[in-house]
């Protein structure tokens, strides 16, 4: 027998229980007093008093419940809703507390995609226990997959610890992450590229238990992932490309998340690098570019943060010919030097670049400590230039030219004009 | 191979079974408290929970075992009542108090409750499910031991009686050649090797009662009777004979059947008294050289075993469709063609229906399982208090017997204490 055919009876026989005007009285009150709820929610005001709406609810049922249990009625059914219903609430309360230690986007994450799932889950299984005998009902088989008989408890378990590895070794691995850190002085990209692995590695363990857990034969699965690769050849190529690339990359290290990569001319801070594709920052206009991974893979990429965070930065400026050369280039340089952003070592170092048509063209280069502040410390050095070369009377000229009419003598056969 | 066999022609013969029941409609409509089952029309959606052993894993195979022995059951009746759904629930025995509590509580409790004696009686006193009352047509069909034992005070059943299972001796034939037919040679076999088993609990070890002239003093104890020097001196022989048996080596007191079915299936034991039910068990690991016979007897008379039964207890939260389902489905279970299909096929209890004549030269183990309920019938007035021991009371009694098997407590402060709380048992 397969699943559908025992599975679908099982289910359909807990009719028989919402027939019982007992268990419908307690379903009942559960559902008016939350229908008053939200009528309530819709009407009024938002503020402290619409907080206070789901304790009052909660208030209610239990007395409802209180009033059937001393009424001699079943009440249990109605009493566990409502727990479920402080629950659902109670977590609000738990993501405010997690607030203080996790940061909002993974907290974020972490409530829609971890806690909130999983407390559902959880109710979901307690309120079939009600029901059903849950050791009965995991027993119910779905049929034969890669030679080994599977039901449903061992589908449910797999899928289950899958996705909370998938979702919830975020923020152990994170830790993990941070006292390697702490401990080995790793860079913060390496941080977070041993962070993804580390979950990477716990789903594709999960994976393999889980495939285990089953009873998938080994052999079987082997035979699969033959066909599908051919499959992979013609069809996923692009998909399974970029995961390969994905991967590669994280070991290589050369995208990893915090680094600061060139593309198309801006620098990019890699925020994420996903199965499929990365995420750059580019500061230029606060845009996020999803590139996909074998992107980096087959193309050439310019980093900055390959090896350290430095970059060498320079401006070009011109001063007229009358100045020394070399009072302009110490001037130059002592006036980088005196930017705040702008690293000691290695000292900035001024360059008499070329003699131009009105003016000698220098260069003065200089090294920053973050390579995403480029532009920004480029424009305070130039700003700090033409106050300096103000204060030293050195004038940076820019190109003149003087317009003339030529009057050349007349042709030796025009008409004389007339006197 | 019987078993086999029975397997094979089980649903056969519940196919054939079905017009004649149907022609009959059971027994007798049950009449509960609230209406009983009204023929054709009963209709709704049931859940039977099934209790199963506390041994046993609830796993694929029992579960699929369990399909087959009741799935066949019900499966036959929805030809009869296609519109009455039933939903199996499987729960360990001894966890199925405590589900019913909650369940009752929710108001989600089962509609039928397919229970040994002993449990049915705890849920009925916990109040977790409705006792009912029987046509006299129908009681007159049912086996008057079992009814006797599942009434209540007030005339009600704690539940419908479904099948027997009586107490025999099970025993390994590659060890024990002639299972001992007296005490006497139980003890004697000591010699030889031969390892036995007894259980320390009052309702599995009442069978020596019998044997040992006790039988007598335990119904005028439990009838109220003040206790003579005669009653105090067959309590003395009986223990005599208990701190006998425990001397040799050969034989062991374990605390439950359970040890000793385990006992024997793994080798340890040679011979046990076994419950029935535990055959099947017993067959899966030892095959043909499992043997069974009657309980051996003594100077006093014949073994004195008490035969419990599977029965059918009724929820407290059904509606009345639902109550009239569950006693139509009850009703049909009794039917003699239904039960006797049921019987041959696991050849590990006997029917509670008593018109039903079984093909006992058909097999040994069927012919050795009618001897036992036999046995167990002819003293069943003497044992019935026995089975109104509760929980608590079958612990106190393992731990006297226990302290005074092992010397702790004197042969004569052993007796006192059996005496007073036998004459307690008839308080009520």
């Amino acid at each position: 027998m397969n699943g559908p055919e025992t599975l679908l009876p099982e289910v359909a026989g807990w009719g028989g229980y919402l027939l019982r005007p007992t268990v419908l009285i307690q379903v009942l009150i559960v559902a008016l007093v939350l229908a008053a709820e939200a009528q309530l929610r819709r009407h009024a005001r938002p503020d402290r008093r619409q907080a206070l709406l789901r304790p009052l609810s909660l208030l209610l049922l239990a007395l409802l419940t209180a009033l059937l249990a001393l009424a001699g009625r079943p009440w249990g059914l109605a009493a566990f809703l409502s727990w479920a219903l402080a629950g659902w609430s109670a977590l609000r309360l738990l993501h405010r507390a997690l607030a203080h230690v996790i940061e909002p986007d993974s907290l974020k994450l972490i409530d829609s995609r971890l806690l909130r799932p999983m407390y559902l889950v959880v109710v979901a299984l307690a309120l079939i226990d009600r029901f059903d005998n849950l050791q009965d009902l995991a027993l119910v088989p779905l049929g034969s997959w890669f030679g080994s008989r599977v039901n449903l408890g061992q589908l449910f378990g797999a899928t289950v610890t899958v996705y909370l590895l998938a979702m919830g070794t975020g923020p152990p691995a994170q830790g993990v992450a941070w006292l390697a850190q702490r401990f080995l002085h790793i860079s913060d990209g390496s941080r977070r590229a041993l962070a993804l692995m580390l979950r990477y590695l716990a789903v594709g363990l999960g994976v393999v238990w889980a495939l285990d857990h089953i009873g998938v034969n080994g052999t079987a699965l082997l035979a699969v992932a033959g066909g599908l690769s051919v499959g992979l050849g013609f069809g996923i190529k692009e998909v399974f490309s970029n995961f390969i690339s994905g991967l590669w990359l994280l070991f290589e290290g050369s995208v990893r998340p915090g680094e600061v990569l060139f593309v198309e001319g801006d620098p990019c801070e890699v925020r994420s690098l996903g199965l499929r594709a990365a995420v750059l920052w580019r500061d230029r206009d606060n845009a996020e570019l999803v590139v996909p991974n074998q992107t980096f893979f087959t193309a050439a990429t310019t980093t900055y943060t390959g090896t350290d965070r430095l970059r060498r930065s320079q401006v070009l400026v011109g001063a007229a010919y009358r100045h020394d050369p070399a009072i302009v280039i110490s001037l130059l340089e002592a006036t980088a030097a005196a930017c705040p952003r702008v690293l000691a070592a290695p000292s900035p170092r001024g360059l008499l670049l070329s003699y131009g048509d009105s003016a000698i063209q220098y260069a003065l280069r200089f090294w920053i400590a973050d390579p995403m502040d480029n532009v920004s410390i480029c424009s305070e050095v130039q700003v700090a230039v033409w106050q300096a070369f103000r204060q030293h009377d050195i004038e940076i000229p820019f190109p003149q030219q003087v317009q003339y009419q030529v009057e050349l003598p007349p042709p030796p056969d025009a008409p004389t004009p007339p006197l | 191979m019987l078993r086999g066999l029975g397997w094979r022609i089980g649903p056969l013969a519940l196919l054939f079974a079905l017009p004649l029941a149907g022609c009959r409609q059971g027994p007798a409509p049950l009449t509960g408290e609230q209406g009983g089952a009204q023929g054709n029309d009963v209709h709704g959606a049931i859940v039977l929970a099934v209790g199963i052993n506390n041994d046993d894993t609830i796993d694929a195979a029992l579960l699929e075992d369990l399909n087959q022995r009741v799935g066949d059951l019900i499966r036959s009746y929805r030809t009869l009542h296609p519109r009455v759904h039933v939903e199996l629930q499987p729960f360990p025995e001894d966890r199925l108090a405590g589900e019913l509590k909650r369940r009752s509580r929710d108001g989600l409790a089962p509609d039928l409750v397919m229970v040994n004696g002993t449990t049915a009686r705890s849920l009925s006193q916990q109040g977790l499910t409705r006792p009912i009352r029987i046509p006299d047509a129908v009681a007159d069909e049912l086996d008057p031991g079992a009814l006797a034992r599942v009434r209540q005070p007030d005339g009600r059943l704690i539940g419908l009686p479904l099948l027997l299972q009586p107490q025999l001796a099970c025993y390994d034939r590659r060890r024990v050649k002639e299972p001992p037919t007296t005490l006497e040679e139980l003890l004697a076999r000591n010699g030889g090797r031969m390892q036995a088993g007894l259980p320390i609990d009052p309702i599995n070890l009442a069978w020596t009662l019998g044997p040992l002239g006790t039988l007598d003093t335990v119904k005028r104890l439990a009838d109220g009777q003040p206790a003579t020097a005669s009653d105090r001196a067959r309590m003395r022989a009986w223990l005599d004979w208990l701190a006998n048996a425990h001397l040799q080596q050969g034989i062991h007191f374990l605390t439950d059947q359970d040890a000793l079915v385990k006992g024997l299936a793994n080798g340890r034991l040679d011979w046990i008294s076994c419950r029935s039910t535990q055959l099947g068990r017993l067959q899966l690991r030892l095959g043909p050289h499992l043997g069974v016979t009657v309980l051996p007897s003594g100077p006093g008379g014949p073994a004195s075993p008490i035969t419990r039964e599977r029965l059918l207890a009724f929820g407290i939260n059904s509606t009345p469709t639902q109550r009239r389902a569950a006693e139509s489905l009850a009703s049909f279970s009794i039917n003699p063609l239904v039960q006797r299909t049921i019987t041959l096929r696991d050849l590990t209890s006997l029917p509670v229906n008593r018109k039903l004549h079984l093909p006992t030269g058909s097999s040994r183990t069927l012919e050795t399982l009618e001897a036992a309920r036999a046995q167990g019938a002819v003293n069943e007035a003497a044992t019935m208090p026995l089975l109104h021991v509760d929980a608590e009371g079958t612990e106190r009694f393992r731990r006297l017997i226990s302290g005074f098997l092992y010397g702790e407590i004197d042969a004569e402060t052993t007796s006192g204490r059996l005496v007073r709380a036998l004459s307690a048992q008839s308080a009520p």
